[in-house]
């Protein structure tokens, strides 16, 4: 009887660390998802500047990170609201801002604003860099 | 002397035929996450798939049977359904992933969403079936897929540490997403070595006549030409490590990045190799895979068939890789990303 009462008690105690657990795995994963979508627009970007890529192509990739990256933030705003979680979050938003810009240039075939929008991008990017090092995960 | 160009012929064939929506992503996924680490399995898949194909050649060549023709005599109707279900039902999702491959090269090229191409696509794959003949399908197609071998060009090109892609063709254990890392081993085996490939390999024999002078030109064409294809995966492998890593692109959510893979070595023309890339080794693979659904069908119930034969003589046959490329074409159209269709069928196979 006691061993079964210690392990009723114990359950809800194993549920929620492994909970906690998969919730901070959970956040540190959509951080590198974002971190990796921020260099892929950077990179689709570049790739658009240099004359690489047609236009069309490059408005509906722009589209999709954006998608990717909202999806992420609302699966962030979901998880924890403290310490890198909600620094990821305001990182985030910044990257969604600026991907939403460039879209927007180069819809309008605009490359002056597309250079400016991947200037922008430099600085979010950087930062989830940092949130998704290994050493900020720990 | 014919049988020298028809040895050569088969390889490049082989080679032109190995690369599909599923080796393609498999392989820029794993460069992406784990850099040359998972070589090793693109190497083992290979070589796995080389002696299922020689096995199904030779079975062919000497019996003059195919293997679900084998399946059914041998053990019986009943333990057939077993396998024909479960052929059938991964058949079906992997065609489904590769008329979807198509479709995306077709929006990257076009601009137009992946799924206004889908039954477009179905039709000209059902023309192509219902007009052509297995030569035409067999080595047209695959002959077109050599432009695959850009992969292996920009790799070159690239100039990687071939001692640290050589150290990724022996196992090691991720220092990091541990269970992406095996996910994505398991879907690269599944790529490489699907059912259909060795099924329409010995239907592929039937329908070539071969006989038992085609064990020595089976071994070869099944040695060169596939460790040749998986040369290629090895080729998109190396190029996403060396392209996406270093830029901060640690994984891949959707298939378009893959079509920047290039540009860094050939500009535009580096986007125009990899759509073309995409579009014709998926459209050759959807190809195969309905006719291999047919075949499937008929050698299981014992229909006539033969894609030679003119429609009116096997009708049952015809009217299966109809509905199989059709039907294949539906999820597309309905909007189902074709990523991640390709990543689970993947799995899939690996476990069928």
């Amino acid at each position: 009887m006691p061993r079964q009462r210690m392990l009723t008690r114990l359950i809800p105690i194993i549920v929620l660390l492994l909970a906690a657990c998969s919730q901070s795995d959970s956040t540190q994963q959509d951080v590198r998802s974002l971190s990796s979508s921020a260099a892929t627009v950077e990179t689709t970007l570049s790739a658009y500047l240099e004359r690489s890529i047609p236009q069309k192509f490059t408005k509906r990739a722009l589209q999709e990170s954006k998608n990717e990256q909202e999806t992420l933030l609302s699966d962030l705003e979901g998880s924890t609201q403290q310490g890198s979680g909600t620094a990821a979050r305001d990182i985030a938003r910044s990257l969604i801002e600026a991907t939403s810009r460039a879209q927007t240039a180069v819809a309008r075939s605009d490359r002056k604003g597309a250079r400016q929008a991947l200037e922008e991008l430099k600085d979010p990017a950087q930062a989830l860099r940092a949130l998704a090092s290994p050493a900020a995960g720990q | 002397m014919k049988k020298i160009f028809e040895i050569s012929l088969a390889i490049v064939t082989s080679i032109g035929g190995f690369l599909e929506i599923g080796s393609l992503s498999t392989a820029v996924q794993a460069g992406v996450g784990f850099g040359f680490q998972l070589t090793w399995a693109i190497v083992l898949g290979t070589i796995c798939v080389i002696f299922l194909v020689e096995m199904a050649g030779r079975f062919a060549a000497v019996s003059h049977h195919t293997i679900p023709d084998a399946i059914r005599e041998r053990f019986g109707f009943n333990f057939f359904v077993i396998a024909f279900v479960t052929v059938a039902i991964v058949n079906f999702l992997v065609l489904s992933a590769e008329i979807g491959g198509v479709s995306l090269a077709l929006q990257f090229a076009t601009g137009v969403s992946y799924q206004w191409w889908a039954i477009p696509v179905a039709f000209a794959a059902w023309l192509l079936l219902w007009k052509g003949t297995f030569g035409l399908i067999e080595k047209g197609v695959s002959l077109l897929g050599l432009i695959t071998l850009c992969f292996v060009v920009a790799a070159i090109l690239l100039g990687p540490s071939w001692k640290e892609v050589g150290a990724g063709a022996i196992p090691t254990l991720p220092d990091h997403d541990r269970a992406h890392y095996w996910f994505l081993c398991v879907s690269i085996l599944g790529a490489s070595i699907s059912p259909y490939l060795f099924f329409f390999y010995s239907s592929g024999a039937i329908e070539d006549k071969w006989d038992k002078s085609y064990l020595w030109p089976n071994r070869i064409i099944a040695a060169l030409g596939m460790s040749f294809g998986g040369t290629i995966a090895v080729g998109a492998l190396i190029v996403a490590a060396m392209v996406f890593r270093p830029r901060g692109i640690e994984e891949l959510n959707a298939l378009y990045p893959v079509a920047l893979i290039l540009t860094p070595q050939f500009a535009f023309w580096g986007f125009v190799l990899v759509t073309a890339s995409i579009g014709i080794a998926c459209f050759g693979a959807a190809l195969e895979l309905a006719l291999e659904q047919a075949y499937l069908v008929a050698q299981g119930f014992g229909w006539n068939w033969g894609e030679d034969l003119p429609p009116a003589s096997d009708p049952g046959f015809n009217l299966v890789h109809t509905a199989a490329v059709f039907l294949s074409a539906l999820p597309i159209a309905a909007g189902l990303d074709p990523f991640k269709l390709t990543n689970f069928s993947m799995a899939l196979t690996a476990a069928s």
